[in-house]
């Protein structure tokens, strides 16, 4: 199915061809008479279908969650917007990619907080944030630290003490090193002053399970991927990163409302390669700003259980930077960045 | 019991059984094509589903799932192509069979034994999916090295010949997984500063150009030497007989509860199974030096695993919200989609989801026996397709379809290169399967040892403390000491039987 779609139709006889290659050329008469006339400002975009690359696999979060979205940018934009799955090195490999393309639009990338704040300072890659024009932020989840409901610890403030009394002694699972879950708690523990150990899962579900079997003490995820167990009542939250309660988990208290300044979560958003043009980068913000109040849209997200959280590029490009710059420095001070 | 009848009221509605079939189909072509799957199958389809009923939606994605699981058979059979990972252990004896002139025979054992194992594991799923559950609670780190080193085991029981060789290529395997990111720090190692071996060694393009591409030079070369083309025009489409069926029958169920309970443990899957079952089903057998010729328990002994990892890795996705396998994986967003949050609240809030899932399953697998038994006729055809025009098909498939994975160029290359690497290696005498085995085991045993040690604070007691551990690693121990005695009592072994170290 996805071949066909690249491939385009099928091939034209030699007539046809001919036809094509007059309608183009009419088409660039007209659009050089038209650059003459009316000055640089009207750029026509698009002109053919969009690429939305989502540097994971098919079914995930970045997939679920980007694949409504480019439904409705199809109806916004007037074509198509494909979505192509360039999965692999925790987002890097798709994000490279990108951030190698051409600068005209037509290639953007669902980006997420850890391939492009966390992975260019734990490995080497051929890019960093600054390879990106910021078109916008589309969804930000918060995460949880989640227990086990047999715990000891019923607040964010027990987990605290009994991590400064026992050092180590705290066992939490993530979903893999480096990754934002793991970052975020590391920062947490340095600005607190405690030391737990980390294990490493590869991936959201079995950190969970491993927290449902008991293997660790707490783990730490987005609160999507626990709030069916949460809802059971077989884990308890402790607190979730986000600025004010969680729609999903409305008993559950805030880091900060536990008197913790800790605000972070995971970013979904898009991203342009360097230097694209300006009039293509608003025009596409506008577009995804429509896309992030279609009701199809809105309704996958919340079955997702993913927050939608429109930002524009100047409002993503500095959120960006910060987490860059507070991110980094997590890493290197946990020994993670690169040689 | 009204439950279950009410179960089936809902799903056998036109439109549900309809969609069931056209995901049967589209789960067979998927699995059958190299490089396409069901899980990837079930994710390009999921979106589709968000303007499906419920009923309607399960129907079509699990019917996906079980025609997924069993397609990989029919060219991994015929031309040794394994469609999918969890197919590539029937190359074994399936391809054997197809080259005596009895790949309809294969073929139909194939369906006959994925429809077996997928129903089996249904009816495991309805009556025991709480205690199963329980399962995939006890297993953690430790208990993941010990049944990857269980599965290790299997090395030696299918290398023919030179164990010492089937190690080595084991241990090759294992080698070449530890390439990419490093799954406990988080840091790339071995990858030479290539950017596509960030994301390691993909499994289908290594398993695409280990058993098709070696196979493809290995024929190329027979042509090369003057041997005859070997056509194959006469082929045996007769059914098996209830005698063989008969005799094979605790290969059949030994291999149903080895799916079942793989596909329960989430993290492993129909390929792990289907490498277990075969292994088990040739140490219990009278005559396991018939493994590998091509004899029709071998194929039964894979297909009826993989296809019994569906109903046992729904298990934990509906009882705990972990999915049991990458297919589940995906089935955890196409439930969200519908509104649906697995969890342990899921079948509490929705008693009648179980026995609904239940009836599709038995549905789905009762289209896929009559859509295999059809094409267990229909497919060996191909065979009649002279070895110069189908050998640069099946190249042509290798690559298209190992591109198709991830999109990704890099991988083509890894397919050519290790395919050339697997013929050399099958030169010197070493085999394809050890080498795949130690592939697939290793990101299972390796990282788990690692985080075994960490969540014990560096004590490897840990791993003998622990009964389900303990257990594992006896059952480990017994097995290998099994296999060594007959190997040295056999005398087939010949003079390298050295216990392999790898502890």
């Amino acid at each position: 199915m996805r071949e066909q779609r690249r491939c385009g139709g099928g091939r034209p006889s030699v007539r046809w061809s001919r036809w094509i290659a007059a309608f183009l050329e009419m088409a660039l008469v007209a659009g050089i008479a038209g650059c003459g006339g009316a000055g640089s400002k009207q750029v026509k975009y698009p002109v053919r279908a969009v690429t939305l690359v989502v540097p994971y696999a098919p079914g995930g979060s970045s997939d679920l969650s980007a694949r409504p979205v480019a439904d409705a940018m199809k109806e916004i934009l007037g074509q198509p917007m494909v979505v192509v799955n360039k999965p692999g090195g925790g987002g890097s490999v798709g994000a490279a990619e990108v951030a190698a393309g051409k600068n005209d639009g037509y290639t953007l990338l669902n980006a997420s907080i850890g391939p492009i704040t966390i992975v260019p300072y734990t490995t080497q890659v051929s890019y960093n944030y600054e390879s990106f024009e910021p078109i916008a932020q589309l969804t930000d989840i918060p995460l949880a630290l989640a227990v086990s409901k047999n715990s000891k610890f019923q607040t964010l403030k027990d987990f605290v003490e009994y991590a400064k009394a026992n050092p180590g002694a705290i066992k939490y699972g993530h979903p893999g090193a480096g990754n934002i879950q793991h970052i975020t708690m590391e920062r947490f523990c340095q600005s607190v002053g405690i030391k737990v150990t980390q294990v490493p899962y590869e991936g959201a579900n079995p950190a969970v399970a491993a927290l449902l079997g008991g293997h660790v003490d707490a783990t730490v995820t987005g609160t999507q991927e626990i709030t069916g167990q949460y809802k059971s009542g077989e884990i308890r939250v402790l607190g979730v990163t986000s600025a004010s309660r969680v729609d999903m988990l409305p008993d559950v208290p805030t880091f900060k409302e536990q008197g913790y300044d800790l605000v972070a979560g995971v970013w979904y958003g898009v991203l342009a390669p360097k230097g694209t043009p300006k009039e293509i980068v608003d025009k596409l913000a506008d577009a995804f700003k429509k896309a992030c109040q279609d009701s199809k849209v809105l309704e996958a997200w919340k079955k997702l259980y993913l927050t939608p959280a429109y930002l524009g590029p100047e409002e993503f490009a500095q959120r960006i930077k910060k987490d860059a710059a507070t991110n980094q420095k997590v890493v290197e001070s946990i020994g993670l960045s690169k040689k | 019991m009204v439950n279950v009848l009410t179960g089936l009221g809902a799903v056998v509605t036109p439109s549900a059984l309809l969609w069931n079939l056209i995901g049967v189909v589209i789960g067979i072509v998927f699995g059958a094509l190299p490089g396409l799957t069901a899980t990837q199958a079930v994710a390009i389809f999921t979106p589709l589903t968000f303007v499906m009923p419920f009923t309607i939606s399960m129907s079509f994605l699990l019917g996906i799932y079980c025609g997924g699981y069993y397609g990989g058979a029919i060219t991994a059979i015929l031309l040794r192509t394994p469609g999918a990972p969890g197919n590539a252990a029937t190359c074994m004896d399936g391809y054997p069979m197809a080259q005596k002139g009895q790949a309809g025979k294969a073929l139909a054992i194939a369906v006959m034994a994925s429809w077996l194992g997928g129903e089996l594991s249904a009816l495991a799923l309805m009556v025991g999916a709480p205690a199963l559950s329980l399962i995939a609670l006890r297993f953690g780190p430790p208990e993941y090295f010990a049944i990857g080193l269980l599965g290790l085991v299997c090395v030696a029981g299918i290398s023919e010949g030179n164990i010492l060789k089937g190690v080595a290529g084991g241990l090759a395997g294992m080698l070449l997984a530890t390439i990419g990111m490093d799954p406990i720090s988080g840091r790339p190692r071995f990858t030479l500063g290539i950017q596509g071996l960030m994301a390691g060694v993909a499994l289908i393009p290594a398993l695409v150009g280990l058993f098709a591409i070696t196979e493809v030079l290995a024929k190329a070369e027979q042509m090369e030497l003057g041997k005859k083309d070997q056509l194959i025009t006469e082929y045996d489409i007769a059914l098996p007989t209830k005698r063989e069926w008969w005799e094979s029958r605790w290969t059949l169920l030994k291999g149903t509860i080895i799916g079942v309970i793989v596909g329960v443990l989430p993290g492993t899957g129909p390929t792990i199974a289907s490498w277990m079952s075969y292994q088990e089903a040739k140490r219990s057998s009278k005559h396991p030096e018939l493994f590998g010729t091509g004899i029709t328990e071998g194929v039964m002994a894979t297909e009826v695993a993989n296809n019994a990892v569906t109903g046992g890795a729904l298990i934990p996705l509906l009882t705990l919200g972990v999915p049991g396998d990458s297919v589940t994986a995906v089935l955890l967003g196409s439930l969200m989609i519908q509104g649906l949050t697995p969890g342990p609240l899921l079948i509490r809030n929705n008693p009648a989801l179980v026995s609904q899932l239940f009836w599709i399953l038995i549905i789905a697998n009762a289209f896929m026996l009559a859509i295999g038994l059809g094409a267990a006729r229909a497919f060996p055809q191909i065979l009649r397709i002279p070895m110069r025009i189908l050998l640069p098909i099946i190249c042509v498939l290798c690559i298209v379809g190992s591109y198709a994975v991830n999109n990704s160029l890099f991988d083509v290359w890894m397919v050519v290169l290790i395919g050339f690497v697997g013929f050399v290696a099958s030169k010197f005498g070493f085999q394809v399967a050890p080498i795949v085995l130690g592939f697939i085991l290793g990101p299972i045993i390796e990282p788990n040892f690692r985080r075994a040690l960490i969540t014990s604070g560096g004590s490897p007691l840990v791993f003998v403390t622990r009964p389900f551990s303990l257990g594992i690693l006896i059952l480990a121990g017994l097995l290998l000491a099994f296999i060594l005695y007959r190997q040295r009592s056999g005398g087939v072994a010949g003079e390298a039987v050295k216990e392999p170290d790898m502890a």
